[in-house]
């Protein structure tokens, strides 16, 4: 007899929830078990906040001349920023957190043009040496930042986690970003809720997902108003400023990873960024900065 | 959500995605497309100067068995009317003048071909075989091959094996076939095929690969055609005679290449060298360029050259005083060259309904024939130069 | 039977110098249907069957076929 078990824990800065079917409460507390030690494992390898992370050692090596080694995993997620790179005509580019040294929280003033020209030589992926046995930032100051990837990919990771321990009905959210691991036994989706990007306790979206994931990019996690201006965390690599244009993206993919950078690629796109949505044919949620919300979920979703 | 076909560049990051350690697709992996796939082809086939006509009907049909597994079957039917050459004769100067055979033949050849392939992760497995019934002629064959990934599924061997055995029941007469220094006749002869392919295709970069096969083929049994004679000077019409055996080596690369600038058409090239132990060389060359316009629409211009010289015992006739063990002028073992180009329209429509795809295309080709073609050469005689038209249709459902 | 020795080089040659790599995450365009060896199976077919029947030469290509009496 299945029975619904329900976890809430804390992992990469966000709250997060594992809901799922289970036979067992001891099946259940493994697989739980498991989830939170591969995010944890995610998160201690690519944490920015972390010292003792890769990423932090590879930041800490960048123009010293001395390589990091990398292992498989963050070598594909390597070659997947580079997709990703690519994909958006070089917005997303995970070089680019260096820039949050000037919009960091609790700022009052906007940054002057002189230090966010002092900045962008330090970013630009094409400068970054990788291959599949190691990776070097050429320039001091430069850093990686997989804040955009690993938290989706880290829901992903969790979903396949709990297939192969036999969960088939169930679902994974991390700060936000939902991933299916399978329907409910009923065969139905799983309701999901989109919240509105400015009043959190308004839902604008609701619908039932049975596989694949949701993914959102906005200015409403964290942002700054300066002069009563709300500046957004997703930042321009090219122009040093964050972008403006919408409000809040929400794609659904088969991949959770694929729908939070198709999320932030049309974010980073600005006022262009409703349009290539449209041309891919994905479903999605847009909210513009006028507040007006453009929904293609209902002819997509399930 | 129905499985509707991506937008590129959602499959480019899928397929970045998937390359994630921990990442499955939706319980789907494995390499076999979920859906069901059902075609339609009509084809009408024209030579010049009323010779043959052919129409063409086929019917292919493919499934998913489980997970893995994927059967398929095919069905032809062919009609076939019109005339073909017979022999050659020359006249009192010297000019070869073909015979075509005089009644106007009206047959049909049906055909039925099934085929299982199973896909392990790395690898895959096919078996197929086929049945194909004319009036006068009957075809059996199986055939197995085998691909195997490698180097992160950059390079692909495959290998193949097929034998067919065929039956040869003339209507309306014998088989005749020299016997000592007589000639014998027959109502049925036999002949066995088998064909065996080695091959590797190779991802060179993110937009070209490609890939190089040879086979080998051998036939034996009963390898002439009995509608077929040989005109000899000195003692007229005799049957056509070839040796008892055959053996054949192909080497064929093909080369294909994406272009992103131009509306990601892909430039196809096939060049083919195959001899055998009759004589025969040639030289195959093959082009094409499919070009998406917009809209699902697709256009692709073909070019083909192809170029053999004559087996060892050909002649357009024989003269005066010539003796031979082995004879033949059928012009298929003659010097020519050929050159075709066509073209074809394609359209594609996605999400009609519980279609995922619906593709629908129309092409025309044109053939011709030429003894003046051949490649370095001037070929066995104008004589039977001849060209033909291929007109294609085709339909093809995915759900 | 020199060719064949010729053949079997070349095809050696080639398996050993195409080494480029190719990430998986660059083969979307490989992907595409009109890039597939064999774009539609069932004129490809057709297109064998006739040449089989009017020309010498045969094979290169998988895929063994039954024979027919095609004149």
């Amino acid at each position: 007899m299945l029975t619904v078990f329900n976890f809430a824990f804390k992992a990469m800065g966000s709250p997060c929830h594992l809901q799922f079917y289970a036979a067992s409460a001891q099946q259940a507390n493994g697989v739980y078990a498991a989830v939170v030690a591969r995010i944890t494992q995610l998160e201690q390898r690519y944490s920015r906040y972390r010292a003792d992370s890769l990423i932090s050692r590879i930041n800490g090596a960048a123009g010293t001349g001395v390589k990091t080694a990398i292992d498989a995993e963050t070598f594909a997620l390597l070659q997947y920023s580079e997709q990703c790179y690519q994909e958006s005509e070089h917005l997303f580019d995970v070089t680019s957190g260096v820039l949050r040294g000037l919009w960091h929280g609790g700022q009052t003033q906007l940054p002057t043009t002189a230090d966010i020209h002092a900045l962008l030589p330090r970013i630009g992926w094409e400068k970054v040496q990788w291959s599949r046995a190691d990776i070097y930032l050429p320039l001091v100051g430069m850093e990686l930042d997989f804040g955009g990837i690993v938290k989706e990919y880290a829901a992903d990771v969790a979903a396949s986690l709990c297939q192969q321990h036999g969960i088939h009905s169930g679902i994974i959210e991390l700060g936000g970003d939902v991933r299916i691991i399978g329907p409910m036994p009923n065969g139905r989706g799983w309701p999901v809720a989109i919240r509105d990007p400015r009043h959190p306790t308004k839902t604008v979206a609701q619908f039932e997902l049975k596989s694949g994931a949701l993914a959102s990019s906005g200015d409403y996690e964290r942002f700054q108003l300066i002069d009563g201006v709300r500046y957004g965390h997703i930042l321009n690599p090219k122009t040093g400023w964050p972008v403006a244009g919408l409000r809040a993206v929400s794609i659904v993919a088969d991949q959770c990873v694929v729908a939070g950078s198709l999320a932030t690629i049309a974010m980073l796109k600005a006022n262009a960024g409703l349009g290539w949505l449209q041309t891919l044919h994905v479903a999605f949620l847009c909210c513009k900065n006028n507040g007006q919300l453009i929904n293609s979920l209902k002819m997509g979703v399930k | 959500m129905k499985k509707n076909k991506k937008h590129p560049l959602i499959s480019r990051l899928s397929l970045a995605a998937l390359a994630l350690p921990g990442l499955m697709q939706d319980a789907n992996a494995g390499r076999v497309e979920e859906t069901y796939n059902g075609d339609f082809q009509y084809g009408h086939y024209a030579e010049g100067n009323q010779r043959m006509e052919v129409d063409i009907f086929e019917t292919a049909l493919s499934a998913p068995i489980g997970k893995s597994m994927t059967a398929s079957i095919n069905l032809v039917r062919d009609v076939i009317s019109g005339a073909s050459p017979r022999y050659n004769k020359a006249n009192a100067q010297g000019d070869v003048k073909q015979t075509l055979s005089g009644a106007s033949i009206t047959e049909q050849r049906d055909a039925i071909s099934s085929g299982l392939t199973y896909y392990f992760d790395k690898a895959a497995l096919g078996f197929g075989g086929g049945f194909s019934r004319e009036n006068d002629y009957t075809s059996r064959y199986v055939s197995t091959n085998a691909s195997i990934d490698l180097n992160n599924k950059l390079t692909t061997l495959n290998f193949g094996a097929s034998g067919a055995f065929d039956i040869i029941e003339p209507t309306g007469r014998e088989i005749i076939e020299p016997d000592g220094t007589d000639f014998k006749s027959s109502k049925l002869r036999s002949k066995t095929s088998q064909q065996y392919l080695l091959g590797v295709s190779q991802v060179i970069d993110k937009n070209s690969l490609i890939q190089s096969n040879v086979t080998f083929g051998y036939h034996s049994g009963y390898l002439a055609d009995p509608y077929k004679l040989v005109y000899f000077v000195d003692q007229g019409l005799n049957p056509d005679v070839r040796p008892g055996e055959k053996f054949q080596w192909a080497w064929l690369t093909q080369y294909v290449r994406h272009f992103q600038q131009f509306n990601s058409a892909a430039l196809h090239t096939d060049y083919r060298f195959y001899t055998d132990d009759w004589g025969v060389n040639s030289h195959t060359v093959d082009l094409s360029w499919h070009q998406p316009i917009a809209d699902g629409w697709q256009v692709i211009p073909r070019f083909r050259y192809y170029s053999q010289d004559k087996a060892d015992f050909y002649q357009p006739f024989f003269g005066a005083g010539q003796q031979a063990q082995v004879y033949s002028s059928d012009y298929r073992l003659a010097s020519f060259g050929a050159l075709s180009g066509g073209i074809k329209l394609s359209k594609e429509f996605t999400q009609i309904k519980s279609l995922s795809q619906l593709k629908f295309q129309a092409g025309i080709e044109y053939y011709d024939h030429k003894s003046s073609y051949q490649l370095g050469g001037n070929g066995s005689g104008s004589f039977d130069d001849f060209s033909y038209y291929l007109l294609t249709a085709s339909v093809n459902a995915k759900f | 039977m020199k060719y064949i020795k010729l053949a079997l080089l070349l095809l050696v040659v080639i398996s050993s110098t195409a080494c480029t790599e190719v990430l998986p995450r660059q083969r979307g365009n490989l992907a595409l249907s009109q890039m597939a060896l064999t774009p539609d199976a069932l004129e490809f077919g057709l297109r064998q069957h006739t040449s089989f029947s009017k020309e010498a030469a045969s094979g290169g290509y998988g895929g063994g076929g039954g024979g027919c009496g095609c004149n």
